[in-house]
């Protein structure tokens, strides 16, 4: 463990021995049915990983942003799903509802979202909120959500029309809001964290389900897309060491030409390589979890983090694979889950290129 | 030598034409369908043998095409641009047929072959790797006993392409007690034989139309006409076969990665933002098809050279590594630039992506290929300091 403060190093330890024991036998029956056990995310919420950015004030762990990096990374290198689920939940719905909601408004909801409610959120351009008796009526389509289909409370970041400004704002939808149409996704990896297209087709939200100022959503909206960022690039880093981890492990067994294929350079230089570029982008993570923590913007870091990150994961679960030899590219081991998920991992937010264009635009800003 | 002609003659062209099509109009309807649903081809693997697809380097007299490695290569790309799987059984059933013409008796050849190119054989298999034995096949250890009345053969093997459909097995067992690759013969063994034991299919991560299957050999009796060339021979027969193979694959992993291009372009051009302005794009574009053509040259040299009868060993690695690793990095690299869209089961990159992987691993690994070109080449070196 890297870089790390003591108490995050012992939340690290509790997530790992939940992964080893509870979370790693069943990874791949989950990957393969596309689903995770409802009990699985039970066990999550008991251990306080559920929500844990929530203050202890509200009842939940009052985790740093690098501590929740840590979680869904140390959740990952047993399940990406699992740890995509926590992730959309914590960064998507949990920290809105915290940063925009009301004192009734946190009161109400952060209890059932810490206690095993899943949530997730989009704020996909496009969706419109218009004023409509007793609250407002959303429109449109967002792509690609993760957790879409499984999730009990929906974030949803509209433009309002009509209202008291053309801000953007955040409203909480329960899943079984009449209009909101929920289309889950057959995909590449990350088959068990729920994807799925949402179409709102006129789904009406009570004022008391809109939340917070205005003015505070556009920020919100920036900030969640970097806490989104910075925890998937957690996740590409769990699952590259996880695999990373397999890996090594088969390569000290298997033998061939009468010697562990460890001992040949090719499996070592892969080792090597995968381990350095994995401790990389976790020092890319950190950074980017630590200015989210201190109040600061982290857009440019949040994005390097993910880039970096979700190429070494790509990496390094290939490499993986590859040392595997044919036992790689079967499902009775975890290294394909993994360099699907890490594939998934790296894009599911939008193509790499607009996190290097959101690079690249910070740097250009520093030298206007 | 000759030099390296890239034009293909009108037989060759002819042999690509009669691919493409059937693969664009049997084969890439049902390509998407075959991947979600898993099994084995059979019926689309008779058609491609009524065309002669299953016996292209086969001389007419026993019913191939006689067209020539060159041809073959193209004709695997062409296949596998449209449906990876069904190319798995095409290449692997080619070369079981080429091997038996170059090591099998006259009665061998006669019994076999025209029944692998006519398709009644279904398809050929090749038996060689075991659990303990990949990379390294001299690790391996099923047996086969002389007795009176011919061999009997003991043991198991692992990751036999077709295994649940083949009609033939060309399997490669110990008959001797001398270590390593000596003591090691092939044996042609009918899928039908008692005995013969398949296993059942491997779930894997792509190629889920092509079935992956373990066998075993209980007591398995076959006659003496069963032993592929020499006894203790059957080493150099899996070399050969392996360097076909390779050929086989670099023309496969090409066909994948232009499959996922042909998909990739569509996206882009059916795009109605800034799709192909970006230079994201383009970028992916222009490497892809670069490192394309380049695996696509060292494949077609490699073939280019075994139907001249030169040495083609380590050209045939170069083309196989160079062409599984370039197309395993060009999906990923269209993975990148399409973004989400590409990772939904039904866009034929997200298949691609998962379908060409194991070409960096089956028919001899990267490393492996490594190993031999790195061989070979201080091998020379060393001839010409002497």
């Amino acid at each position: 463990m890297i870089d790390l403060p003591d108490d995050v190093v012992a939340l690290a330890e509790v997530v790992r021995q939940f992964g080893a024991t509870e979370v790693a036998p069943a990874a791949g029956d989950w990957d393969g049915r596309a689903q995770l056990p409802a009990s699985v995310l039970g066990r999550v919420a008991e251990l306080g990983l559920l929500g844990a950015t929530v203050a202890e004030a509200q009842g939940g762990a009052g985790t740093s942003w690098l501590g929740a990096a840590v979680i869904v990374e140390t959740l990952a290198r047993s399940s990406g799903s699992l740890a995509a689920v926590v992730a959309a939940h914590e960064a998507l719905c949990v920290a809105p509802v915290g940063a925009c909601g009301n004192d009734e408004q946190q009161a109400a909801w952060l209890p059932e979202l810490l206690g095993g409610a899943l949530g997730t959120g989009t704020f996909a351009p496009g969706i419109t909120a218009a004023r409509a008796a007793g609250g407002w009526r959303l429109a449109g389509r967002a792509t690609d959500v993760i957790g879409g289909a499984t999730a009990q409370r929906i974030v949803v970041l509209a433009q309002t029309e009509g209202g008291p400004s053309d801000e953007p704002t955040a409203f909480l939808v329960p899943a079984d809001a009449p209009g909101l149409r929920r289309s889950p996704l057959d995909v590449l990896g990350l088959r068990a964290a729920g994807l799925a297209d949402l179409e709102l087709d006129g789904v009406v939200v009570p004022d008391d389900r809109r939340l917070g100022v205005a003015a505070g959503a556009s920020r919100a909206r920036g900030r969640a897309q970097d806490r989104l960022c910075t925890l998937l690039a957690a996740i590409a880093v769990g699952l590259g060491r996880g695999a990373l981890a397999a890996a090594v492990t088969y390569a000290k067994e298997r033998q061939q030409f009468g010697q562990p294929i460890a001992s040949f350079q090719a499996i070592q230089w892969k080792i090597a390589d995968a381990a350095t570029g994995l401790d990389a982008a976790a020092l890319l993570v950190h950074a980017a979890a630590r200015r989210l923590d201190d109040d600061r913007p982290a857009t440019s870091a949040a994005a390097r983090a993910l880039a970096f990150a979700g190429t070494q994961a790509c990496a390094a679960t290939n490499d993986a694979l590859q040392i595997h030899g044919g036992y790689g590219y079967v499902r009775d081991f975890p290294v394909e889950r993994m360099l699907r998920d890490a594939r998934s991992c790296q894009v599911i937010a939008g193509p790499p290129a607009v996190l290097r264009a959101r690079v690249a635009d910070a740097i250009a800003q520093r030298f206007a | 030598m000759t030099p390296f002609d890239f034009e293909p003659t009108d037989a060759q062209r002819q042999l690509r034409d009669t691919a493409r099509k059937l693969a664009t109009e049997l084969l890439a309807p049902q390509a998407e369908r075959l991947d979600r649903e898993g099994g084995f081809p059979r019926e689309n693997l008779l058609r491609l043998a009524q065309h002669g697809l299953l016996g292209v380097n086969v001389p007419r007299a026993l019913g191939g095409l006689e067209a020539g490695a060159v041809a073959y290569s193209l004709m695997m790309t062409e296949i596998a641009r449209a449906c990876a799987s069904t190319t798995v059984a095409v290449g692997v059933s080619n070369m079981v047929a080429e091997v038996i013409c170059r090591f099998g008796t006259p009665e061998q050849q006669r019994a076999h072959v025209p029944k692998l190119c006519d398709g009644s054989h279904v398809v050929g298999a090749f038996a060689l790797s075991e659990s303990g034995a990949g990379s390294d096949p001299a690790g391996m250890r099923t047996r086969a006993r002389k007795t009176d009345r011919g061999w009997v053969l003991d043991g198991s093997k692992m990751w036999i392409s077709s295994g649940t459909d083949a009609g033939l097995f060309v399997v490669w067992a110990r008959t001797g007690d001398a270590p390593g690759a000596r003591g090691i013969s092939a044996f042609l063994v009918p899928g039908d034989t008692p005995g013969l034991v398949r296993g059942k299919p491997e779930h894997k991560m792509g190629l889920r139309g092509s079935t992956t299957t373990p066998l075993e050999f209980h007591d398995c009796e076959i006659g003496p006409e069963a032993l592929l060339d020499a006894e203790g021979r059957g080493f150099r027969i899996a070399m050969m076969a392996l360097d076909g193979g390779r050929i086989g694959i670099g023309s496969q992993a090409l066909g994948i990665g232009l499959g996922a291009l042909d998909a990739f372009v569509g996206w882009v051009r059916e795009g109605t933002g800034p799709r192909a302005a970006s230079q994201d794009v383009q970028w992916a574009l222009a490497d892809s098809a670069t490192a394309l053509d380049a695996a696509r040259l060292l494949t077609l040299r490699a073939a280019w050279l075994k139907e001249k009868g030169e040495l083609f060993t380590h050209a045939a690695s170069m083309a196989k590594l160079q062409a599984s690793e370039a197309a395993v990095r060009v999906c990923g690299r269209l993975v990148e630039a399409m973004g989400p869209a590409a990772l939904r089961t039904g866009n034929a990159v997200e298949r691609c992506l998962r379908d060409v992987r194991v070409t960096m691993i089956y028919e001899g690994t990267s490393e492996v290929q490594r190993i031999v070109i790195g061989r070979d080449i201080a091998r020379r070196f060393e001839g010409a300091r002497t």
